[in-house]
């Protein structure tokens, strides 16, 4: 997919992760072991052939920097396109309600300059395992101006929804509250580029900054835009009860059947870490574990990430541990979200619950 | 640009005793550990003593090998001046051959030395698991003002006549050398660590490639002729892990090693070990899993028992099935019910269901796999072959085309 582009956003208004957020932008977000959100939507693009990605900034971008380094590891790191990190513009932060709207006016420039002719714009806070090139195609069949990613969904309380009739969007709103079936847009949509241009350099003139009421909405309205109806496992990251439902999914055979497929490789950062070391004491039951963990206790319905030690007679249930945290001797860890580098001292216990999981922030001694 | 020194790699043995699991790679390639080849070990070493030129010389199966080490990314080698470089042998314009001996591999290979030019050139072989900073041997090398420097190390005297064994002055300086002695003078032993004046070892290999009578071989031509003429040679004291991994028992054993002593630490901050990840998800152990003193690596999914063994990436073992002392390399299956003990199991085998491998003898038992390839009551199911016999006895080697098919 040569003539098609891609555009991610890092960070959008609609995401509330407190302390996990407070240091990173939510793009960065660790999640399923060894990954970020962010790799979920790239590797999505790049397994579509997209060799030309753009990922627009918001503040506390130093993790993701860190991590998407030169874009190597997607086969981003490319003489001619690549991956482009697009830093914010301080004036457009400050001037736009809706980031994302900022974001895609600071990258109005790199889209004119790019040679392809599709751009796919996407919010980098779903965990799923997307084709986009399949979006693309169908983008170009039907000659629509915009395509809109939705999905069906039982859950109304967040998001954007659309109203559909005769297979044809007719506007959207905000919130659902009375239908128990709704139509929720993805947060991934593909545009023809050329147009798209046009109308961002409207928005940015009349000054307006809502990429749902100004962008979304003009579309609809006057222009020709196609959805396509995604039905594999996806879900989004929005808060804390949000990021704990996704992880907890992982423990579920069939959302790791369909996030985690031979051909489509989710690609991360590699740290080369050891294979992971379970002790003798080790009892380890239906989790998710990454390399690099030495694991002497007990661990029940967890996700660990990378280099994670558990001391012998440490009890773990329920709980997410990121990356080089210590749980010592004879700790008890329940519904807990633990962010990296944390040590929980001997004989400690952490109980949360399965809709109020405790959060410790990044390199807390408890 | 002119270097330093630069490193060439001995890549190109079958490695026959391996049996099966050589079949279709070079022994440089076999997968050790869980996450590595035996070929990152050397790699890693070159990286971390700041080596950034490698000649790999192969010339057995290479494919594998090739694919693997690619543009040398996964071991920082893909630079501009310099990388690593896999050198096959190759046609000239009258005649080509194949690489006669290890001597004769760096012999074809003189140009492409020449090329970078270096002052001192380090010759290892692809067949070790050990960690060492080849940095200090060249600086001992250069303080020495050597003509050659060898690494040793004491092995165990009864292995001792498996090696170069040598003998070195107060000051390490090399007075005997014998290739594979009958009766050792000393269990000190060569690792096959060479580094040379590049200008000395060029000399060498052309006086000795036009020698009808040589076989073309560092141990047995090169490094005797130059002690009869009294070059400068010297021995550097090597102290630490260093496993040869040339048979089916010792390629266990060195795994193993792996569980049982931190003599080996693989888990080193200072000293990663690199390699090029298979880049899978993070393991799932299921609801039956117990899993006991054991390394697991990404993409695995365990529901079974394991003890005591090394599980490669995208491993499956089924529920109900057991696994004791096995190293299980990448994409292997072990279906439910089954038990393997003291195995290791090629990359994408398949124990069928409930079938029993590497243990006791008797008549129940298939010891028709049996053989002298396995010892030390380890056995081995190729890569790619699939287990359906009921019982098979320890020491049996199941190959791809038997497979137990009935």
């Amino acid at each position: 997919m040569i003539d098609t582009m891609g555009i991610i956003f890092s960070s959008n208004n609609e995401t509330n992760l407190g302390e996990l957020e407070v240091i990173r932008s939510v793009a960065a977000l660790p999640f399923a072991g060894r990954y970020r959100l962010i790799d979920f939507v790239l590797s999505g693009m790049v397994n579509s052939g997209i060799i030309n990605v753009g990922v627009t900034t918001d503040y506390n971008y130093r993790s993701l920097l860190d991590h998407l380094g030169s874009g190597k590891p997607w086969d981003l790191a490319r003489k001619k396109y690549g991956l482009f990190i697009l830093p914010p513009f301080a004036e457009n932060l400050a001037k736009y309600d809706d980031k994302r709207m900022g974001m895609i006016l600071g990258a109005l420039h790199y889209l004119k300059r790019s040679q392809q002719k599709y751009v796919v714009v996407a919010d980098c806070n779903n965990v799923c395992n997307i084709r986009f090139e399949e979006v693309v195609e169908q983008h170009k069949q039907t000659g629509a101006d915009l395509t809109i990613v939705y999905q069906d969904v039982d859950d109304n309380r967040f998001g954007l929804y659309l109203d559909i009739e005769d297979g044809r969007p007719t506007g959207f709103v905000t919130r659902r509250d009375n239908k128990p079936r709704v139509h929720r847009i993805a947060g991934y949509y593909v545009f023809t580029k050329d147009l798209l241009v046009n109308i961002l350099e409207r928005c940015q003139a009349l000054g307006k900054n809502d990429i749902a009421k100004d962008l979304l909405a003009d579309y609809v309205a006057n222009h020709n835009v196609g959805l396509y109806k995604f039905d594999k496992y996806l879900t989004t990251v929005r808060d804390i009860d949000s990021y704990y439902r996704a992880s907890m999914d992982l423990l579920n055979a069939d959302v790791r059947k369909q996030l985690f497929v031979a051909d489509d490789t989710i690609f991360t950062k590699i740290k080369d870490k050891v294979p992971t070391r379970y002790l003798t004491n080790a009892v380890v039951k239906n989790s998710m574990i990454a390399d690099g963990c030495v694991i002497d206790g007990t661990v029940e319905n967890c996700i660990l990430f990378r280099g994670v030690t558990v001391e012998k007679g440490a009890n773990l249930k329920n709980c997410i541990i990121m990356q080089d945290t210590v749980i010592s001797a004879n700790a008890r860890l329940s519904c807990a979200i633990l962010d990296k580098n944390c040590v929980i001292c001997k004989g400690k216990e952490l109980v949360g619950q399965p809709e109020f999981p405790i959060v410790v922030g990044k390199r807390r001694t408890i | 640009m002119k270097k330093d020194c630069i490193a060439m790699i001995l890549a190109g043995g079958q490695g026959s005793r391996l049996g099966v699991l050589t079949k279709n790679v070079a022994k440089p390639a076999v997968p050790f550990g869980g996450k590595y080849r035996i070929i990152d070990f050397p790699l890693t070493n070159c990286v971390q003593s700041g080596i950034d030129t490698v000649g790999i010389l192969t010339q057995y199966k290479p494919l594998e090998l090739n694919t693997y080490i690619g543009n040398g990314q996964s071991w920082d080698l893909d630079v501009n001046d310099g990388g690593v470089y896999i050198l096959p042998p190759y046609m000239r314009e009258n005649e080509g051959e194949w690489y006669k001996g290890t001597a004769n591999a760096i012999y074809q290979n003189i140009e492409f030395i020449d090329k970078f030019a270096p002052e001192h050139v380090l010759i290892l072989s692809g067949d070790h698991i050990y960690k060492m900073e080849y940095n200090n041997m060249l600086e001992f090398h250069k303080k020495n003002d050597a003509d050659i420097t060898i690494a040793m190390i004491p092995v165990d005297p009864k292995e001792a006549s498996r090696f170069g064994i040598l003998e070195t002055d107060a000051e390490g300086k090399i007075v005997t050398f014998e290739e594979k002695p009958k009766q050792p003078k000393s269990n000190t032993a060569s690792m096959g660590i060479y580094i040379f004046k590049w200008e000395v070892l060029r000399r060498e290999l052309i006086l000795d490639e036009q020698d009808p009578s040589s076989s073309k071989d560092f141990g047995k031509n090169i490094i005797p002729k130059m002690l009869n003429q009294g070059s400068r040679m010297f021995g550097y004291r090597f102290e630490g892990y260093w496993k040869d991994v040339g048979t089916v028992e010792s390629l266990w054993q060195a795994n193993m090693d792996l569980l049982d002593s931190d003599e080996f630490n693989l888990d080193d901050a200072e000293w990663p070990i690199l390699s090029k990840s298979a880049l899978k998800q993070p393991h799932f152990l299921g609801a039956q899993a117990e899993i006991y003193n054991s390394l697991i690596t990404e993409g695995c999914y365990i529901n079974g028992v394991v003890k005591h063994s090394i599980i490669a990436d995208s491993v499956e073992i089924e529920k109900g099935a057991k696994v004791v002392d096995c190293v299980i390399m990448s994409g292997a299956k072990v279906l439910a019910g089954a038990q393997v003990f003291k195995t290791i199991i090629g990359e994408g085998a398949i124990i069928g269901e409930g079938c029993v491998v590497g243990v006791g003898g008797g008549e129940e038992g298939t010891s028709k796999y049996v053989s002298p390839y396995c010892s030390g009551g380890v056995s081995l199911v190729a890569p790619g072959a699939r287990v359906t016999e009921k019982w098979i006895v320890s020491n049996s080697m199941i190959t791809e085309d038997k497979g137990g098919k009935q």
